[in-house]
C-alpha cells in the first residue's frame, strides 16, 4: 500500500494477501470508495492517515479471508460499503481502547483546568458519548439495525415488523444485543485498566 | 455490569446518546460515499417508503452523520407538518361541532343571515293554505276607537305567505271585502282585498296575505265590505 494519504485515495498496488491469495476486486473497490469516510473517522480520533490505511488494509484482508474460508456458509453481505466502514470503526475503536489515554496539555494551569472540568457532571455525558460510539461499533448487525431504526424514530412495532418478529421479542433481542456489546466494551476497558500503563497499540 | 434488561429510561438514554453522537458528526462522511439522495431521505422521513425499502438504507443512515443530520431535519419537518395537518383537521372538526351546537340551540334562527335564509325560503316557497271559519265566532262590531275584548279563544294564523280562505258568518253578502290584520283598531299591519262568493250556502272570501314580517303575538283580524263597519276577530299570530 502506498500513495499520498493526506489528500488522495491510497494506491493499493497489491491485490494479494500474505498467503498469496488474490483479494477480490469488489473489496478493493469498496475500500477505495470508503477511504475518505474512514480517514475522516480516524482523524476525528486524532489518528494519522497511515494508521487508517493500515487498519483498513487489515480489515480488507480479514474480510477476504473470512469470505474465502467460510464461503457460502456465511450470509452474503447486504451492504459492502457499510460493512467495511463499520468493521474499520470497530477495529480502530478496539485498538484505541487498548491504548493508554494520552492528553497533551500546554501548562500546569491547563492541567488543573482539565482536572476541574473532569469533576463536573457534564464530563459524564462526554464519557457516555465516547462509550456509546464504541458500543455502536460492537453491536451485531441485527442490534445495530434495531438501534438505527429506533433512533430514526421507528416504533418497536415497526422495528419488529422489519425483523419479522413481535415487538416484545424485538425488545428482548435488542436488550441482549446491547448487553453483549456492552460486555465486550467493558471487557476491553477492564483489560486496559489491568494492563497498567497501556500496551501494544496494534492487535 | 448487570445482566438485567434495559429499562425504558435507559433505552431512551442510549438512543439519545446515539443520536447525539451522530448529530455531533462522530461518523463523518465527507465525500458522502454510499449516501442516499435527498429525495430518498425525504421519503424515509415522511414515511413514504415501505419498511422493506427502508431497510436498504437504515444501516447507512444510522451510521453516517451527514445523512443523519439531514434525515433528522427532514423528519422534524415531516412531524411538524403532520401536527399542523392534525391541528387543522381538529380545528375544522371543532368549528363544525360548535356550529352544530349553536344551530341546534336556535342560534341560527336569530342570526340575520339565518333569518334571511328563512325569508328566502319563504319567498321561494308556495303560499300556505289557511282556512278560518268565522261563522260561529262571536263578533266584535264596529270597534271604532274602542278596544275590543275577545269573547272566545283567538283564531290562529301562521307567519308567512298565506292563501287565506275565510268562511264568513251566515248572511254575509257576496262581493268585495277588505281584510286587515291589526295591532289595534286603526293600526293595520297587513291589508288585502278579496272577493266573496257563495259556495254551498257559505259565503267564502279568498285573499293572499303576507304576514312574514310581522312579529308573533296577539292581533285582530278585521273584515268589512268597503265603506262599511269593521268586524274584528281576535287572532294569534304564530
Amino acid at each position: 500500500m502506498g500513495g499520498d494519504f493526506e489528500a488522495n485515495t491510497p494506491e493499493w498496488d497489491w491485490q494479494r494477501d500474505e498467503s498469496g491469495a488474490s483479494i477480490e476486486a469488489d473489496l478493493v473497490d469498496a475500500a477505495r470508495r470508503n477511504w475518505a469516510r474512514v480517514l475522516a473517522y480516524a482523524r476525528r480520533h486524532q489518528q494519522d492517515p497511515a494508521r487508517a490505511a493500515d487498519i483498513l488494509e487489515a480489515v480488507l484482508l480479514s474480510l477476504s479471508r473470512t469470505r474465502k474460508t467460510k464461503g457460502k456458509l456465511c450470509r452474503p453481505i447486504q451492504n459492502l460499503d457499510n460493512h467495511l466502514y463499520l468493521a474499520f470503526v470497530r477495529r480502530l475503536n478496539r485498538q484505541l481502547a487498548k491504548e493508554p489515554h494520552i492528553e497533551s496539555v500546554g501548562s500546569l494551569r491547563d492541567l488543573d483546568a482539565l482536572s476541574s472540568i473532569r469533576t463536573t457532571p457534564a464530563s459524564r455525558f462526554i464519557e457516555d458519548d465516547l462509550l456509546i460510539e464504541e458500543l455502536m461499533g460492537y453491536m451485531d448487525e441485527r442490534t445495530r439495525r434495531m438501534f438505527s431504526l429506533r433512533h430514526m424514530g421507528y416504533s418497536w412495532n415497526e422495528t419488529a415488523r422489519i425483523l419479522k418478529n413481535t415487538a416484545n421479542n424485538a425488545q428482548v433481542l435488542f436488550n441482549q444485543g446491547v448487553k453483549k456489546a456492552r460486555r465486550h466494551v467493558m471487557k476491553l476497558k477492564d483489560k486496559k485498566n489491568t494492563s497498567g500503563k497501556g500496551g501494544e497499540a496494534d492487535e | 455490569m448487570s445482566d438485567r434488561a434495559l429499562t425504558k429510561r435507559e433505552e431512551a438514554r442510549l438512543l439519545n446518546a446515539g443520536q447525539r453522537a451522530l448529530l455531533q458528526g462522530e461518523f463523518p462522511n465527507p465525500e458522502r460515499s454510499g449516501c442516499p439522495d435527498k429525495e430518498t431521505l425525504r421519503a424515509i422521513a415522511a414515511r413514504k417508503l415501505s419498511l422493506e425499502q427502508v431497510v436498504e438504507w437504515v444501516d447507512h443512515v444510522g451510521f453516517c452523520s451527514p445523512c443523519y443530520v439531514e434525515y433528522d431535519a427532514l423528519r422534524r419537518q415531516a412531524v411538524n407538518r403532520r401536527w399542523m395537518q392534525f391541528g387543522a383537521i381538529a380545528a375544522g372538526i371543532a368549528i363544525v361541532v360548535a356550529l352544530g351546537i349553536w344551530g341546534w340551540f336556535g342560534g341560527w334562527r336569530q342570526h340575520p343571515v339565518g333569518r334571511g335564509g328563512e325569508i328566502a325560503r319563504g319567498e321561494a316557497g308556495a303560499y300556505q293554505t289557511c282556512r278560518l271559519d268565522l261563522r260561529n265566532r262571536f263578533v266584535l262590531r264596529g270597534g271604532g276607537e274602542e278596544s275590543p275584548k275577545p269573547p272566545s279563544g283567538p283564531l290562529e294564523l301562521n307567519r308567512g305567505r298565506l292563501d287565506l280562505t275565510l268562511d264568513l258568518p251566515v248572511g254575509s253578502r257576496e262581493g268585495q271585502y277588505e281584510i286587515q290584520v291589526l295591532e289595534q283598531p286603526g293600526k293595520p299591519v297587513a291589508s288585502v282585498r278579496g272577493t266573496a262568493k257563495l259556495e254551498k250556502d257559505i259565503t267564502v272570501v279568498r285573499a293572499q296575505i303576507d304576514l312574514r314580517n310581522i312579529s308573533p303575538g296577539r292581533y285582530l283580524l278585521g273584515i268589512r265590505r268597503p265603506e262599511l263597519v269593521w268586524t274584528y276577530y281576535p287572532v294569534l299570530l304564530k
